[in-house]
């Protein structure tokens, strides 16, 4: 049994969102490669970007290392929201080839807050569980991820 | 996805055709098998425990009305020799040696044979109800397959529990006739005087079969006294039977260990999931309150709680090894605490419980889901070996004369009362409970020797030889 908690509500929003925005890319004639990240966190190294992880079931990562070329990325598009002790992200990745990749994870406050006052590029690691990197992204600017955090 | 895999089917069928043809299937033969296990010994079972629990003396009567197969009513040792005749009253004309010998024998066969039942039962529910093929318990259980140390703890434990278990039926007499009014029973003996049957009060019997530490006054091991009563661990300072105070003994040190270990286990792991989980300012009163039960000497503590306990009602439960129970529980639980704090610190840093967190799963259902499971293999670990050191403690204070009352019988108070005896002839009495004491807690740290390695995967030694040496050299 499990209880229903403001980030249980907050994600059950976020499924439907991701799959509400998948439809919609489906709709338009894309491929679209949606999942829910088991786990997600932020690295914050002293000599080089914020890197936000995200873990991704095994299939899908599969699956972004066979549609999705890193040089095809043309945009992405990040939401969030704020519940308890967690930030929620909702990415969309649209890409040159018509694969759009649409992600949802959380991260803990206290792991954001380490990079809260950060500026300038971030990178965005999809990953499986035994390290095998799916996609990763580079940001011109880590500002979307942390706006707002206190 | 509709398609099905035949062969693991065909492998099956093949597999149990000898048990296809029986009129039950396995699990049924299995329940079967059980429940004629069970109904062979009911009584003892009840009689068991009522003596542990504290159910007053109508439900322990009303359990000694169960008959019993393995018991002295059936398998009497009591006998007196009538010359010419041979044994009269025993098992089958049996001499009250062999007569015993072989109820301990039945009594063993009979543990062994739940044993193997019970590990059938868990062999079925792996082939045929479990969904999954592996588990990470069955590495556990092949590991501990491997491990002679631990094996030999397992053994010792199970002979422990078992002595316990069936105390009465394993004692070659019982507590209230030979111990605790020993003047209200009689027995008969053949009198080479009278050449006679003559009938005898067991307490005056009692004071001619008595162990004093002279050639003349000693009842040794594997004896007969002058009333054809045999003892196998020999007889007491005042003539009764070590081997049934000992066999009695054995459940209250296994009630004070359980009973203690399984308090402490419950209070450590509370207060480890959540000081783990929380950690910070939880954590660190926690830290305080253990250090600060830590610091206080354990045994005078110990001492003066049962002093000031002493006239309460709690010190009348079970002769006392209640009380020694809750004490050894309250002080003893900080060092069980410790040895899963780190584990659980280390578990509660994973990510699986930072991906738990962040769906909104309920601390609480986080910590039992997603961290027990991960520290409940040291707790095994450390509860195994604290609780050898509780006997040895609880011997400890009934050898100070602080522990249970008599006249239930405790190990440490026999070792007390043969002590002055040591160097006689009626060594016994002070050394075969203190034998028993070494052994059941050398067993207990070698099953927990055991279990640790066969939990631990680093550990997976396919060398018997090595696993010994891994397990035994310098406490592991």
């Amino acid at each position: 049994m499990t209880t229903e908690t403001p980030r249980t509500t907050a994600w059950h929003r976020i499924r439907a969102q991701v799959e509400q925005t998948a439809e919609a890319y489906r709709a338009d004639g894309n491929t679209v490669i949606e999942a829910i990240a088991d786990h997600g966190t932020v690295h914050t190294p002293t000599d080089g970007p914020a890197t936000f992880v995200f873990t991704l079931p095994g299939e899908t990562i599969e699956r972004l290392r066979q549609r999705v070329s890193e040089d095809a990325i043309s945009q992405t598009e990040i939401q969030y929201g704020d519940v308890d002790t967690h930030r929620l992200y909702l990415l969309t990745v649209q890409t040159t080839t018509k694969v759009t990749v649409v992600i949802a994870g959380g991260v803990r406050h206290d792991r954001l807050s380490a990079c809260a006052n950060a500026s300038g590029r971030a990178q965005t690691r999809l990953r499986g569980i035994d390290g095998t990197v799916g996609l990763q992204l580079e940001h011109d600017d880590v500002a979307p991820f942390v706006c707002d955090l206190e | 996805m509709t398609e099905t895999n035949p062969t693991p089917h065909t492998a099956k069928q093949s597999g149990s055709s000898m048990v296809d043809r029986l009129p039950v299937t396995p699990t049924q033969g299995w329940v079967l098998v059980g429940v004629s296990l069970l109904l062979l010994e009911i009584g003892a079972i009840a009689q068991f425990l009522a003596g542990v629990l504290p159910v007053g003396t109508g439900a322990i009567q009303l359990a000694e009305q169960i008959p019993v197969l393995l018991s002295r009513e059936t398998i009497p040792n009591r006998g007196t020799h009538v010359p010419g005749s041979g044994w009269q009253g025993t098992f089958l004309g049996l001499s009250p040696a062999r007569a015993w010998g072989l109820r301990v024998g039945l009594t063993y066969l009979y543990g062994a044979v739940v044993l193997y039942w019970l590990w059938r039962g868990y062999l079925l529910y792996r082939s045929r109800y479990r969904t999954a093929d592996w588990t990470p318990f069955d590495d556990v259980v092949r590991r501990f397959r491997h491990h002679r140390w631990g094996q030999f703890g397992l053994v010792v434990v199970l002979a422990f529990l078992i002595l316990a278990m069936f105390a009465p039926v394993l004692a070659p007499t019982g507590l209230e006739q030979n111990a605790i009014d020993p003047y209200s029973h009689e027995l008969e003996y053949y009198d080479e005087t009278t050449e006679q049957v003559e009938t005898i009060t067991i307490g005056t019997a009692n004071q001619d079969s008595t162990s004093q530490g002279t050639e003349e006054r000693n009842i040794g091991l594997m004896s007969y006294d002058d009333y054809d009563r045999f003892h196998p661990f020999g007889t007491l300072p005042e003539g009764q039977d070590l081997f049934t105070q000992v066999a009695l003994g054995a459940r209250v040190s296994l009630f004070i260990g359980l009973v203690a270990i399984s308090i402490s286990a419950v209070i450590a792991i509370t207060l480890a999931l959540v000081s783990a989980y929380y950690g910070g300012v939880i954590d660190l009163a926690t830290v305080l309150v253990s250090d600060a039960t830590q610091s206080l000497p354990q045994l005078l503590v110990v001492i003066l709680l049962s002093v000031v306990f002493a006239q309460t009602w709690i010190a009348g439960l079970y002769s006392g090894a209640a009380l020694l129970a809750l004490i050894f529980a309250f002080t003893g639980w900080p060092s069980l605490w410790r040895a899963i704090r780190g584990p659980a610190l280390q578990v509660s840093e994973r990510t699986w419980v930072d991906a738990a967190d962040s769906y909104g799963l309920a601390p609480r259902t986080t910590m039992r889901r997603h961290i027990l499971p991960y520290i409940i293999g040291y707790l095994l670990v450390y509860a195994s070996m604290s609780l050898g050191g509780i006997i040895i403690a609880a011997a400890g204070l009934s050898f100070l004369g602080l522990g249970i009352s008599p006249p239930t019988p405790e190990w440490g108070r026999l070792v007390n009362v043969g002590q002055p005896l040591l160097t006689t002839v009626s060594w016994h009495i002070a050394v075969m409970p203190g034998v028993l004491i070494v052994i059941v807690v050398t067993g207990f740290n070698a099953l927990g020797d055991g279990v640790r390695d066969a939990i631990d995967s680093e550990t997976d030694l396919g060398d018997e030889k090595e696993a010994s040496a891994a397990a035994s050299g310098a406490g592991g």
